[in-house]
């Protein structure tokens, strides 16, 4: 991604190791407690992304890529809007630091939706298989 | 303000990588309106290479062609600007709202130090 795209970038040291941080950025009884509005993910590539806002913003998206615990991508766009609405691309990077994680988060402009080769997967597949088998 | 919403500033971005891009609008915000010919004479490029710019800097909404006489004058219209600057703005208000409340929770699952406890899942 080059430097004529909307970006933002923020690093920050957490006091966790990166396992840990990770289950937190994708569970959602944690994301519930720091995200903001609720936000489910699926962390597998072409997992579904969905957001409701506090303010009820709404936003739909795609896990990109999906490597515990290094790094976490996806994209999301707002909801009901035409297919081309453009839509930005968050990735989270974690790293093993002496006091717990360094995770740096990006938000940027997107290309058009470079959709992985898997189909969407749904929650209810999440469901089933969290239903039945150790996490 | 829908933070995660980019609009239309993508156009604003592109325009804006380019240096030489930036030094025009530097100029125009500081001295504007200039013609493409006054504009060569302070930049190190051809009036061709300039008026180039200026196109691409227009198409992005940026700047504004006004015939003056026999003149065409560049303005600098920044209101698309101040549209990308506040999309950074919101965008990176709400990463920074999130990831306190991030750092608070984590926090508070570990006592405040970077134990090597997991959160209870």
């Amino acid at each position: 991604m080059g430097e004529d795209k909307g970006r933002v970038e923020r690093v920050v040291i957490l006091p966790a190791r990166p396992d840990d941080v990770w289950e937190v950025l994708v569970d959602p009884s944690h994301l519930g407690e720091w995200f903001g509005g609720r936000l489910d993910v699926y962390p597998v590539p072409g997992g579904d992304v969905i957001y409701t806002g506090d303010d009820g913003e709404r936003r739909r998206g795609v896990v990109v890529v999906a490597h515990r615990p290094e790094r976490l991508t996806f994209w999301w766009w707002p909801e009901g809007v035409g297919s081309e609405a453009p839509g930005t691309r968050v990735e989270f990077r974690l790293a093993e630091a002496a006091e717990g994680t360094v995770l740096s988060v990006t938000e940027e402009e997107g290309e058009p939706m470079p959709l992985p080769p898997r189909a969407s997967i749904g929650f209810s597949a999440r469901r089933r298989l969290s239903a039945v088998g150790p996490r | 303000m829908n933070g995660g919403d980019v609009g239309d500033v993508g156009p604003v971005f592109s325009a804006l990588a380019d240096p030489t891009r930036r030094e025009v609008v530097r100029r125009l915000s500081e001295r504007g309106p200039w013609t493409a010919t006054r504009l060569a004479t302070v930049l190190p490029i051809s009036r061709q290479a300039v008026a180039k710019h200026l196109g691409a800097l227009s198409a992005a909404g940026l700047v504004e062609a006004e015939r003056r006489g026999r003149e065409t004058v560049y303005r600098l219209t920044p209101e698309p600007l101040a549209a990308a600057m506040s999309w950074m703005v919101a965008v990176g208000a709400r990463w920074d709202e999130r990831l306190n409340a991030l750092r608070a929770y984590l926090s508070s699952m570990h006592g405040g130090r970077g134990r090597s406890a997991g959160p209870r899942l």
